[in-house]
């Protein structure tokens, strides 16, 4: 188990991963900023689907799938500078595909017929998890490139975050199957052997004339590749196994995407690979929790009911807005009124602050079981939408 | 909406498509309808929200007037050929299943096809007023709904493409078949679902009945509450308070200034998911259910599907 400090020194990978909106693509950009600030590494935040105003805090119009480097200039109203480089990409399916087949091709006849046939497009979108199976070879690549000291992958949202992983293992059993070899076979005749026939015959009868022709074709083609993409995924493999690489679990303190990160951490033991830090995100600011405010609460509940106080106050607050020169459309006739109801909601959003908190930490007993270690990240007022944003969630999250 | 007889709900990872569909599927019940609610990712999330045991291919009625499924494309397969082929002992062929798997894998449409006819026949045989769908995340709702369309342009003659026909039918009418589109007021949830409204108005046939806004905080202060509330966070106000009460009240107006400033957060991308849903035309519905966040799973479904029962009467 580690810290946020100590994570961010390591070199290697860090997998973030966790239930949908809860914050991940923030909580990877900001440990990528703050990893870029406080090292002199090379960072690399990789990321599935990131929001605009993300992209644009981290200076991008847009992330593409080539690696771009973040400059200097995007900190210079900041007093944290980078101290390392920073760099972010965005992880395309489609493009990583083609790029995959272009490389392992072992011809050029065969690049063109597989990126051009009529199947290829549904597959690279479908088969083995083929954007889990990406997400992972974009990871190696990066990795091997030797341009980065730490790259933070944001995994990509699928059904359970756990496909991602299981990728590399999918990806070769996919050649070695049966199937595989069945539908391959690469003469006429074969087709027609006795183990074959029932499924021609019916897959004709079940899917119309010539679909499974098509996708046997396909996967001829696809099959020269085996070599290529079998090494390459016991690679990946042996990737996310090594010690250097790192998991981060991200949540919420709600019951649904808790339930989701338990399941996960469980699953990720089952793999032997090691959750080194949770990460509870959107939680109630540390000066608001707990029942600070509930002697704050029955101040405020006498305060509205004392007419007497109402209208000192009222009278102060006329006073104040007409020295402080600015016209606030103060409603005189009814302040009093007014005020009565305002404090009456500050009393009420006070009380219910201090049941989420309660709740919160009675959740973040959860999160504690699971993982050892863990950090918190408070509840923001805005979206993230400039560097600032992400250097100080960073320093949030560096908090021990 | 629930006039329909086949609901797609879909939407961003997160946003409570689930609990959505659950509520939808009380609030149907509760006009008087029988219905079928189907979980298309196995997951298990509808079983706990629904406070049953798991679900399986066959429906069950897990109280009255309410039935629940999960997806499972084998089963369907299964269920296909033998209702459709007339051949049931083909099914039983070993091995077939996993072939089917592959190839369905591998052919456009085949699995979404599989998928869509089983919901498309349980509307046709009618043993339910309304059949709603916990549907797959954005990523996946298009090639579904589209994917009898896709698959018969693919394979352009077989028993296969004359069952998509009637299919479409059922998809392609609007009186019958609606997608609804869950988001919560978050940015990327908003973009995905304005994008996914697009998508599928451009890419398919099929209706967008409606678009929810899951979790949306309520309102905190009228206009005029909220310039009292702003004059009370100046410094000679706070002491004046402090003095008189004996106890400054800071951190509950720090308390009352964060939920504030998520609740414009809130309205603001609300408002933008607004404006470009008035791009997109005819647009349907837009409902806005409060945020239940932190109830336990029993009251969130029973608490939304009141406020739904109460919008959608």
């Amino acid at each position: 188990m580690t810290t946020v400090a100590e994570l961010i020194q390591r070199d290697g990978l860090i997998v973030v991963c966790g239930s949908g909106g809860v914050g991940k693509t923030s909580i990877s950009a900001a440990l990528g900023v703050l990893a870029a600030t406080q090292t002199e590494k090379r960072v690399l935040v990789l990321t599935v689907d990131p929001a605009k105003r993300l992209a644009n805090a981290l200076g991008l119009r847009e992330f593409g799938n080539v690696e771009v480097q973040i400059t200097s200039e995007l900190f210079k109203t900041s007093k944290t500078k980078l101290r390392g480089s920073l760099s972010a990409a965005m992880i395309d399916t489609k493009a990583s595909w083609d790029d995959l087949i272009s490389r392992h091709a072992p011809d050029e006849a065969t690049r063109n017929s597989v990126l051009q046939n009529s199947l290829y497009k549904n597959l690279t979108e479908r088969f083995v998890h083929s954007h889990d199976y990406i997400a992972v070879e974009r990871l190696y690549q990066a990795h091997s490139s030797g341009a980065y000291d730490l790259i933070i992958v944001d995994t990509p949202p699928s059904r359970n975050a756990l496909t991602i992983l299981d990728a590399p293992k999918r990806m070769q059993d996919f050649f070695s199957s049966r199937l595989l070899k069945l539908l391959t076979a690469n003469s006429q005749w074969q087709l027609l052997t006795l183990a074959a026939k029932p499924f021609y015959e019916i897959a004709d009868r079940l899917l119309g004339k010539g679909l499974l022709r098509d996708v046997a074709e396909f996967f001829t083609l696809f099959r020269t590749m085996e070599t290529g993409f079998v090494e390459r995924a016991k690679k990946v493999e042996a990737l996310l196994h090594d010690p250097k690489t790192s998991f981060v679990i991200v949540t919420t303190l709600e019951d649904a995407p808790l339930s989701e990160a338990e399941f996960l951490s469980v699953a990720l033991k089952e793999r032997k690979f090691t959750t080194h830090l949770a990460i509870a995100n959107r939680v109630i600011p540390k000066e608001l929790q707990g029942e600070v405010l509930i002697e704050q609460t029955d101040v405020l509940n006498n305060a509205r009911q004392n007419t007497e106080f109402i209208s000192e106050l009222a009278g102060v607050l006329v006073n104040t807005d007409a020295s402080s020169g600015t016209s606030s459309d103060i409603d005189e006739a009814n302040l009093s009124k007014l005020l009565t109801q305002t404090l009456e909601t500050i009393q009420n959003y006070a009380l219910a602050t201090t049941k989420i908190s309660e709740m919160q930490s009675a959740l973040l007993g959860r999160v504690a079981e699971f993982a050892d270690n863990f950090t918190v990240a408070p509840m923001l007022e805005s979206d993230i939408a400039d560097i600032n944003g992400l250097i100080t969630l960073g320093e949030n999250l560096n908090i021990v | 909406m629930l006039d329909r007889q086949l609901l797609f709900i879909t939407g961003k990872g997160g946003v409570g498509k689930s609990t959505v569909a659950a509520s939808l599927g009380r609030a149907a019940v509760a006009q008087g309808k029988r219905v079928l609610l189907c979980e298309m990712d196995a997951k298990g999330a509808l079983s706990t929200l629904l406070q049953t045991s798991e679900l399986s291919f066959t429906p069950r009625e897990i109280s009255p007037n309410l039935s629940a499924m999960t997806m499972n494309t084998q089963d369907a397969l299964r269920e296909y050929v033998s209702i459709f082929l007339k051949t049931p002992f083909v099914a039983a062929i070993p091995g077939l299943a996993g072939i089917f798997d592959f190839v369905a894998d591998a052919a456009p449409g085949v699995k979404e096809v599989l998928v869509v006819g089983k919901l498309c026949y349980e509307v046709r045989k009618g043993n339910y007023d309304i059949v709603i769908v916990d549907a797959e995340s954005t990523g996946h709702i298009v090639a579904q709904v589209a994917a009898p369309t896709t698959l018969r342009n693919f394979v352009p003659l077989g028993p296969l493409n004359e069952q998509t026909l009637w299919m479409t039918a059922i998809l392609e009418d609007s009186q019958k078949t609606g997608v609804v589109v869950v988001t919560t007021c978050q940015e990327m949830a908003v973009n995905e679902a304005l994008e996914l409204v697009e998508a599928l108005q451009t890419k398919t046939k099929v209706d967008t009945a409606a678009v929810i806004v899951n979790r949306v905080p309520s309102e905190i202060f009228t206009k005029s509450q909220e310039i009292v509330f702003s004059q009370l966070t100046h410094d000679a106000i706070k002491s004046f308070i402090s003095k008189k009460t004996g106890l400054s009240i800071d951190l509950s107006l720090q308390a009352t200034g964060l939920a504030r400033a998520r609740r414009n957060l809130a309205t603001h991308h609300i408002a933008s998911l607004r404006s470009g849903l008035g791009k997109v035309d005819p647009i349907k519905e837009l409902l806005l259910l409060p945020d239940f966040s932190y109830q336990s799973t029993d009251l969130l479904v029973s608490k939304l599907s009141s406020e739904l029962e109460a919008e959608l009467s």
